[in-house]
C-alpha cells in the first residue's frame, strides 16, 4: 500500500501528517509527503539548501511524521548498520558490517505548478492506494493557496481519498459500503480507521423506496460477518437514498464518514459531484472517499 | 427455561435475531424455536383446490425449508438450544400470530434494523402482530454482546412490571443490571424529579430484595440520542409501554435513538 499526503505551509497539514503516520503504523504502507510550490523553483542546489519555504516545511513535517513512531517500532527507521554474523556459501560464518535499510520507504517530494494538478499526477504515476489531505475546517474545508483544492483532489483522483478536518476525537466511523462491489481493501481500510481511533461502527445500506434489496441485504451479512470476526460490533443502519443528504449532514456532526464511490455505485448515482463537494466543505469531521 | 419464538428468513434482521436469542442462551435456560412464514403469492394462493393445491404447497415448503436449513445448520453449531424450524405458507404476521397464542412462549425476538426514519419504530408497534403479543418482545437492533442490562424507567413505565419481566427472563443469570430514570426535558421541576428519584430509589430495593443489585442506578437526562449513546455499554434495554398510548413520548424517541436491543412489554 502507498499513501500520498500532500501538504502546504498550514497547521491541517501537520492533522494530515499525523493521521498518515497512524495509518502506516497500522498498515506498514510506504508512505510519500508531497509539497506543492505553484510557483517555480530554479533547479539549483542553492535553492533547495537555502532551506527556506516549503523545503523547510517538508523537512519538518518529515520529523513530525517520524516522532510518531517514538513509542513503538518504526518501519521507517533509517539505515541500521552494525557486525552480523552472515553464512558464506563455503561453508563458513563471517561477521560482516550489514547495513539494513528501512523497511518501508518514506518519500518526502516537492512539485511545483498547479497543485491539484500535481497532486494527482503524483498519485497516478506512484500508483497510490490512499491520498491523505489536510483542509482548514473554518473555511468550508479549503486550501489556502486554492480553497477549491480538496474538492479537486477528492473528485479528481482515481484512488481513495481521506480528508482531514477533524481535529477533535473521532468517536464514530460511519460507513456507507457499495454492498454491490465492496473490496476486501476497503473493509480493511475502514478496519485500520476503526482500530486507530478506537471508534465505533456503522454500516449503512442504502435502500431505495422498500427495504433493502436481497443483494445488498445479502452483502450487508457478509460484511457484518467480516467485522465481527475481527471482534468489531458494527452497529446497522437503513437509509433510503431520498434522505442520504439529511442523513451524511446530520451524521458529519460526529462521525467520520466514509463513503465508497465505484463508478457503478448506487452511492455515486445518489449523491451527484455537487452534493459530495458540499459534504466535503460542510463536514465538521474527516472524509473518506474509497475507491 | 424461556421458550423463545424467532421469525427467520433468509435475511440480514433474521441472522441478528436468532444470533442474539443464541447468545441469550449464554446467560439463561432457553428453548429457541424459529418459524418461517413462506409468502402465499397472489397468483400461486388461487391455484387449484385438492391435490393440485396440495402439491403446489409441497413444492413452496421445500423451497422454504432449503432456504432456512442453510441458515439453522450454519447458527446451530454454536447455539444447541436451536430447535427445529417451524415452516408454514400463509401471511406471515397471523401466522406468527397464532403460533405465540397457541404456543406458550415466554418471549418474541425479532430482527429491526433501524432506519434513518424513526417512523419504522412506530409502524413496528402499531402492526397488528405486536399490538396482539401476548408476551414480551424483543427488538433486536444489532447484535450487541450481552453482558449488561439497563432497566428503563420513566413517568409512564410499571416499575413492578418492569421488575417481574426482568427477573422473570433473566432470573438466575449472572448479567450485569442497571437502573435509569429517563426524565423528559420537558417535565422538569421538583415534583418530577422527586417522582424520580422515588421510583428509582423503590425500584433498587425491589431488585434488592430478589438478589438482585444494581451496578448503577440514576436520573438521566438531556437529548434522547445523546442518552441513547451513553447507554450504548448496555447490550440489552428493558421497559414497558402503553398499549394504545398514541401520543410519542420522551421514552419513545429515546427508543427510536438507542442502537441496542430492546425489550417490551405492554402494561
Amino acid at each position: 500500500m502507498r499513501i500520498l499526503c500532500a501538504v502546504d505551509n498550514n497547521s491541517y497539514s501537520e492533522f494530515a501528517i499525523k493521521e498518515t503516520a497512524r495509518l502506516a503504523a497500522n498498515t506498514w504502507a510506504n508512505v510519500t509527503i508531497l509539497g506543492i510550490s505553484p510557483q517555480p523553483i530554479p533547479a539549483t542546489k542553492e535553492a533547495a539548501t537555502r532551506g527556506a519555504g516549503m523545503f523547510k516545511a517538508l523537512h519538518d513535517y518529515r520529523e513530525l511524521f517520524l516522532t510518531q513512531f517514538r513509542e513503538s517500532a518504526s518501519p521507517f527507521d533509517t539505515k541500521r548498520c552494525g557486525y552480523e554474523f552472515i553464512w558464506l556459501a563455503n561453508g563458513t560464518w563471517e561477521e560482516l558490517y550489514i547495513c539494513r535499510s528501512s523497511m518501508k520507504d518514506l518519500r518526502i517530494r516537492l512539485r511545483t505548478g498547479n497543485p491539484a494538478k500535481a497532486i494527482l499526477a503524483e498519485a497516478g504515476e506512484e500508483e497510490s492506494d490512499l491520498i491523505v489531505l489536510g483542509c482548514d475546517q473554518k473555511s468550508d474545508c479549503s486550501w489556502e493557496t486554492d480553497a477549491a483544492l480538496p474538492k479537486k483532489v477528492v473528485n479528481g483522483a482515481n484512488c481513495s481519498a481521506l480528508l482531514v478536518t477533524a481535529r477533535r476525537k473521532i468517536k464514530e466511523i460511519l460507513c456507507c459500503l457499495d454492498q454491490e462491489s465492496v473490496s476486501q481493501e476497503t473493509l480493511e481500510m475502514v478496519n485500520q480507521m476503526v482500530t486507530i481511533h478506537k471508534a465505533k461502527l456503522k454500516i449503512v445500506g442504502l435502500s431505495k423506496g422498500k427495504g433493502l434489496e436481497p443483494d445488498v441485504d445479502k452483502s450487508m451479512q457478509l460484511i457484518l460477518d467480516y467485522y465481527l470476526a475481527r471482534e468489531i460490533n458494527p452497529h446497522l443502519s437503513i437509509v433510503d437514498t431520498s434522505q442520504l443528504e439529511s442523513f451524511l449532514a446530520q451524521e458529519t456532526e460526529q462521525a467520520l464518514i466514509s463513503l465508497v464511490m465505484g463508478k457503478r455505485s448506487l452511492l455515486a448515482k445518489t449523491l451527484s459531484k455537487k452534493k459530495v463537494d458540499k459534504l466535503l466543505e460542510k463536514s465538521r469531521s474527516s472524509v473518506l472517499i474509497l475507491r | 427455561m424461556i421458550k423463545i419464538l424467532v421469525p427467520v428468513a433468509a435475511d440480514l434482521a433474521s441472522s441478528i435475531a436468532l444470533r442474539y436469542a443464541c447468545q441469550m442462551s449464554e446467560s439463561i435456560q432457553v428453548e429457541i424455536q424459529t418459524i418461517h412464514v413462506k409468502a402465499a403469492s397472489s397468483e400461486g394462493s388461487q391455484l387449484g383446490t385438492g391435490w393440485v393445491r396440495h402439491t403446489w404447497e409441497k413444492t413452496m415448503l421445500t423451497e422454504a425449508e432449503d432456504e432456512i436449513a442453510q441458515l439453522i445448520r450454519a447458527e446451530r453449531t454454536h447455539c444447541p438450544s436451536l430447535g427445529e424450524p417451524l415452516i408454514t405458507i400463509g401471511e406471515r404476521e397471523e401466522k406468527i400470530l397464532r403460533e405465540i397464542q397457541t404456543g406458550s412462549y415466554s418471549l418474541f425476538v425479532e430482527g429491526t434494523i433501524p432506519t434513518f426514519s424513526s417512523s419504522y419504530f412506530s409502524k413496528r408497534l402499531e402492526s397488528d402482530l405486536y399490538q396482539d403479543m401476548p408476551c414480551p418482545f424483543l427488538m433486536v437492533k444489532n447484535l450487541m454482546p450481552l453482558r449488561r442490562v439497563a432497566l428503563i424507567l420513566s413517568e409512564h413505565v410499571d416499575h413492578h412490571r418492569l421488575i417481574q419481566v426482568f427477573t422473570g427472563i433473566f432470573g438466575g443469570s449472572n448479567l450485569k443490571v442497571a437502573v435509569f430514570y429517563l426524565h423528559s426535558p420537558d417535565s422538569a421541576g421538583k415534583d418530577g424529579e422527586g417522582l424520580a428519584e422515588m421510583t428509582l430509589e423503590a425500584t433498587v430495593k425491589a431488585l434488592g430484595e430478589r438478589g438482585w443489585a444494581p451496578e448503577k442506578s440514576k436520573v438521566i437526562s438531556g437529548q434522547a440520542r445523546e442518552l441513547a449513546g451513553d447507554l450504548e455499554d448496555h447490550g440489552l434495554l428493558i421497559t414497558g409501554l402503553d398499549r394504545h398510548l398514541k401520543k410519542k413520548t420522551f421514552l419513545h424517541e429515546f427508543l427510536v435513538a438507542t442502537p441496542a436491543p430492546i425489550l417490551l412489554f405492554w402494561q
